[in-house]
């Protein structure tokens, strides 16, 4: 009697405990599984440089990027201002200094794509759990939407967006985002929830009578969030490119704060005088956008394996 | 013999190991094989799933991928070592000489190219005949494997022919070049079994008709019986025992080989009485492997210092040629005074009734939305997935439903379990009416009282939650336990039910195996105040050995709580042996309804005769009637006209079959047959299964 008592306590210790322990394993296998794939480390790698460096931005002593030093236009790299700053990476054409709008326009870049990448994919994610979890009427509703989104050429809708909504500003970026990309998104979710719905265990779940939105959250998504998760990647790079390209067109995060697409744009129009304000942020761009395809890339990978 | 007069082996395996390359290391699939071959001779390869007998067939195309590969040993194919060939060699002799035949037909034909295309390609490239002299010589063949009509086949694509004609033109083009070797990797799984005995029919004749050796992989033995001259027990990678079927089956020599025939419901075998004997423990990984025997860790002859030396060797059985074994102690085992102990069953008392079925109908709608129908205002067609069912359970009784695909027996589950509606009539639960309460209206009490028991072990349960707190989900659903630690308490309690350990609760579903996960689907279901179970098939995507345990297991539970089961399944030997009453369904009725003694003797309905005849058993000393159905089930949205068994029916009389629904006959009190045949007619006929003497235990 004392015996099974005693073994009944133990089980309860074992399974209280084991489920976050088994969690912070399943971190760390996750990990150390990543770091076999070599274009996924890289792509961490310049991932986290950018993500750190907005982090700590506000600790490093950087130059106002919003100041303008009238006396020092277009400057080189590595050259030094009239009271002794030092501008790293030189300066643009109203003489702000570029490494401190770099670093302050990835931190607004991230955060905005980030951001609107979420939105996208709450709208698409959830109309697409919707649609491919009831099917039918609703399937057949959502699916015309988000195929009428699909046929607008992606620029036309991003202008027509944002005009629309009142021009730049953060909102509305992510607004015409989300109009872009929730339809793929809701493709993606929906083509996976058709794949799984029919299985025994949502069988099991309708028959012990939970509610539709239980299934879809609670007994569905979970077993996606794999090739989700690599599509966030992926995704979050597309739309560093979008943000950073409507920067570009002037309908994207609105002057003076810096952003890589504006930067670019700026610079173009005094092209003649050197390429260095327009290259710096292009590489930026570049880097981080491959960083996250080559990390989403790497976590296929290793999600692939056995 | 003079080794002169001995042919040489078509195929030779000699010490083969085969080995899987991992992250996480080696994996010795397949460990010193030997296998031959003779011109026109029937292997059959059998063992559980993980054995290694696929990756032997793979081994033999060169197919064993990239992280495969041939550690050591050769495998000679008519004096030729395959494993020193070049891929343009051996792409000569792959589809030519040794052609397959998997299990998945669908799988294995091109859905975009017509079957004509597909099977002329074969003999234009491997003998450069022109297309026209390779046209008949298709059409020839697909007339031999015995499907109707063969030029219109040739112009169909894949999809439009049923599983049992796809595997049938699948053998057809594997026998196209003339090839010296088959491999048939479990050709039949996938199949109904009365298609299934069409197509070991057919099996069967091929050596013969072609002089082609074949090596037939399976893990159901009474399909090995059937087909094959010799047999190669496998247990986890390694050949255990080998010899003639008559050999083997009679006079098995291995501990496990005969766990295994201990473990499958032959005719004779009684849950009461001579109860099946699982195998004890699981089958090791192969890192796990114990030294020396393999077996040794479930084995009840295991003795320190002789099953555990270094190597154990195939040695031949005295006195029998070519019986070969590798056990140890095969000769010291005393078989004679052996009993082990079985899964023995109580005999229950069968209670008042808990669910009663009245003229039950669901019928789908097919909507046509095509412009025509449109136009012509045509009428809505039905699908009649039930057509007037009746039947009642008892308290602690086990109901079996029998009947192949589309019968309608998984529209009655969904109806049961209020996934659907049912179109018309009653179904009573202890006197409630639920036909038409769909569960989303159903209280959870009557959710509890009426679970299901899924098929598959992979999927009933969700892969992302650890198996305590799935099973403590249902506990709270249904209102059986209130908070935490209650809920808690009584999940273990579940776990000990099913015979897990208590740890295995926090485990995710991959990390248990297939009968574990079963295991649990169980303890899910009977976690409510559960009247009624249904098991759809509970056990047939377990291997034989674990089979007889989770059955066994099940049944307890009912015994235990006197609920009432319903057993959906197309294997009438585990029917005969679980059950105490049987309903065989076809086309959406009811054609047979009687206690299992009644059905497994005559008089029987004409179907459940030639389903009794197709079941492949695994006892030499059988001999059964050989009823082969022909043509296809027919569609249930244009059922045949009067008996919807007259289209395939071998005991037709006349046009009254097609015409007139056939009468129900009243045999006894339980035992009724929908048939037109008189009920002296019925009477007279003659069993299908007759056993033989009940050999002596070897």
């Amino acid at each position: 009697m004392t015996e099974t008592k005693k073994t009944e306590q133990e089980a309860e210790q074992e399974a209280g405990v084991a489920p976050q322990a088994s969690r912070l394993l399943g971190l760390w296998r996750g990990i150390a599984l990543l770091r076999e794939s070599r274009i996924g480390m890289a792509g961490l790698v310049l991932v986290m440089f950018w993500i750190v460096l907005s982090i700590v931005a506000p600790l490093l002593p950087l130059i106002d990027p919003l100041q303008q030093y009238a006396c020092c236009s277009q400057l080189g790299v590595g050259s030094h201002g009239e009271e002794g700053e030092f501008f790293l990476l030189g300066t643009d054409d109203r003489g702000r200094d570029i490494l401190s709008r770099l670093v302050w326009g990835g931190r607004l870049v991230l955060f905005w794509s980030f951001f609107a990448m979420l939105v996208a994919y709450i709208v698409g994610g959830s109309m697409g759990l919707v649609a491919g979890y009831l099917g039918g009427w609703w399937d057949g509703v959502l699916s015309f939407f988000a195929n009428v989104l699909l046929s607008f050429p992606v620029m036309v809708m991003y202008l027509l967006v944002i005009t629309y909504l009142g021009g730049a500003s953060g909102a509305n970026v992510v607004f015409a985002v989300t109009f872009a990309t929730a339809p793929a998104i809701f493709r993606i979710v929906r083509g996976l929830i058709l794949d799984i719905r029919a299985r025994d265990y949502v069988f099991a779940a309708q028959v012990r009578g939970e509610h539709p939105i239980r299934i879809m959250l609670v007994e569905l998504l979970p077993n996606v969030r794999g090739p989700l998760i690599v599509d966030m990647c992926l995704r979050l790079g597309y739309t560093t490119i979008t943000i950073a390209l409507l920067g570009y067109l002037g309908i994207g995060l609105p002057p003076p704060s810096p952003n890589w697409g504006t930067m670019i744009a700026d610079a173009q129009q005094f092209g003649h005088f050197g390429v260095n304000a327009m290259l710096w942020p292009a590489i930026a761009i570049s880097t981080l956008v491959l960083g996250l395809n080559l990390f989403a890339d790497g976590l296929r990978e290793v999600s692939l394996r056995d | 013999m003079s080794l002169s007069r001995t042919p040489h082996p078509v195929l030779e395996c000699k010490d083969l190991c085969l080995s899987y390359f991992t992250r996480s290391g080696e994996v010795k699939a397949v460990v010193d094989f030997n296998l031959s071959i003779m011109p026109g001779e029937a292997i059959g390869l059998v063992g559980e799933s993980g054995c290694g007998k696929s990756t032997v067939a793979l081994a033999i195309m060169q197919y064993l991928g990239r992280n495969g590969s041939i550690v050591s040993g050769e495998i000679n194919f008519m004096g030729q070592n395959l494993c020193a060939m070049n891929e343009a060699e051996l792409r000569r002799i792959r589809g030519k000489d040794i052609a397959m035949v998997y299990q998945e037909p669908m799988a294995s034909l091109n859905p975009s190219m017509k079957i004509g295309k597909q099977l002329i390609e074969v003999p234009v490239r491997h003998e450069g005949l022109s297309s026209e002299e390779a046209y008949q010589r298709a059409v020839r063949l697909l007339d031999e494997v015995n499907l109707p009509d063969p030029d219109m086949m040739m112009k169909r694509f894949p999809h439009q022919l049923s599983g049992g004609q796809q595997q049938r033109v699948l053998i057809a083009m594997a026998l196209l070049s003339r090839p010296k070797l088959l491999l048939l990797d479990e050709p039949t799984t996938a199949l109904d079994v009365t298609v299934e005995a069409g197509i070991v029919d057919l099996i069967r004749g091929i050596a013969k008709t072609y002089g082609t050796s074949l090596l037939y992989i399976s893990h159901n033995l009474g399909l090995i019986l059937e087909t094959c001259n010799r047999i190669t027990v496998m247990y986890s990678g390694q050949a255990v025992e080998r010899g003639s079927i008559k050999q083997v089956f009679d006079q098995m020599r291995h501990p496990y080989t005969r766990g295994l025939f201990s473990s499958i419901p032959l005719p004779g075998a009684d849950r009461h009485e001579h109860p099946l004997v699982p195998i004890r423990g699981q089958l090791p990984l192969p890192q796990d492997r114990p030294q020396g025997c393999y077996f040794s860790s479930r084995c009840d002859f295991a003795k320190k210092g002789v099953c555990d030396q270094e190597r154990i060797s195939m040695q031949a059985v005295a006195g029998k040629q070519g019986h070969v074994v590798r056990c140890a102690r095969y000769d010291e085992i005393d078989w004679a005074n052996y009993r082990p102990e079985g899964l023995k069953q109580p005999i229950s008392k069968r209670g008042g009734e808990v669910l009663v079925v009245e003229n039950m109908k669901k019928y789908y709608e097919l909507k046509d939305r095509s412009l025509r129908a449109l136009l012509k205002g045509g009428k809505t067609r039905y699908v009649k997935a039930n057509d007037g069912l009746s039947f009642s359970a008892h308290e602690a009784e086990t109901v079996a439903i029998v009947g192949e695909t589309g019968c309608g027996k998984s529209t009655l589950a969904k109806v049961l379990m209020g996934l659907e509606c049912a179109t018309g009539g009653s179904i009573k639960v202890k006197g409630k009416d639920i036909a038409e309460v769909p569960v989303q209206q159903r209280n959870p009490q009557m959710i509890g009282t009426l679970q299901i028991v899924f098929q598959n072990p992979f999927e009933t349960l969700n892969p992302s939650y650890s198996v305590g707190s799935q099973v403590e989900r249902v506990l709270k659903k249904f209102g059986i336990t209130r908070g935490r630690a209650e809920t808690r308490r009584k999940m273990y309690e579940m776990m000990d039910l099913v015979k897990l350990p208590r740890a295995f609760a926090t485990r995710k579903p991959r990390q248990l195996s297939g009968g574990q996960k079963q295991r649990i689907g169980i303890a899910r279901a009977f976690a409510g105040d559960t009247k009624v179970i249904i098991a759809d098939e509970p056990v047939s995507a377990l291997d034989v050995s674990v089979q007889a345990s989770v059955m066994a297991l099940l049944s307890d539970i009912q015994h235990k709580k006197r609920t009432t089961l319903l057993f959906i399944s197309h294997d009438l030997s585990l029917v005969r042996y679980l059950s105490d009453r049987v309903l065989v369904m076809y086309l959406g009725r009811i054609v047979e309804e009687g206690t299992t003694e009644e059905i497994f003797s005559p008089p029987y309905h004409p179907y459940t005769e030639a389903l009794l005849s197709a079941v492949p058993i695994a006892d030499t000393s059988v001999t059964k009637k050989r009823i082969v159905l022909k043509g296809e089930l027919p569609s249930p949205s244009n059922p045949p006209s009067g008996c919807p068994f007259q289209t395939r029916c071998p005991r037709k009389i006349g046009s009254i079959c097609e015409t007139e629904p056939p009468p129900i006959r009243k045999i006894s009190a339980d035992h009724s047959i929908a048939c037109h045949l008189e009920e002296d007619v019925l009477r007279k006929m003659e069993p299908v299964i007759e056993l033989g003497k009940k050999k002596a235990a070897a």
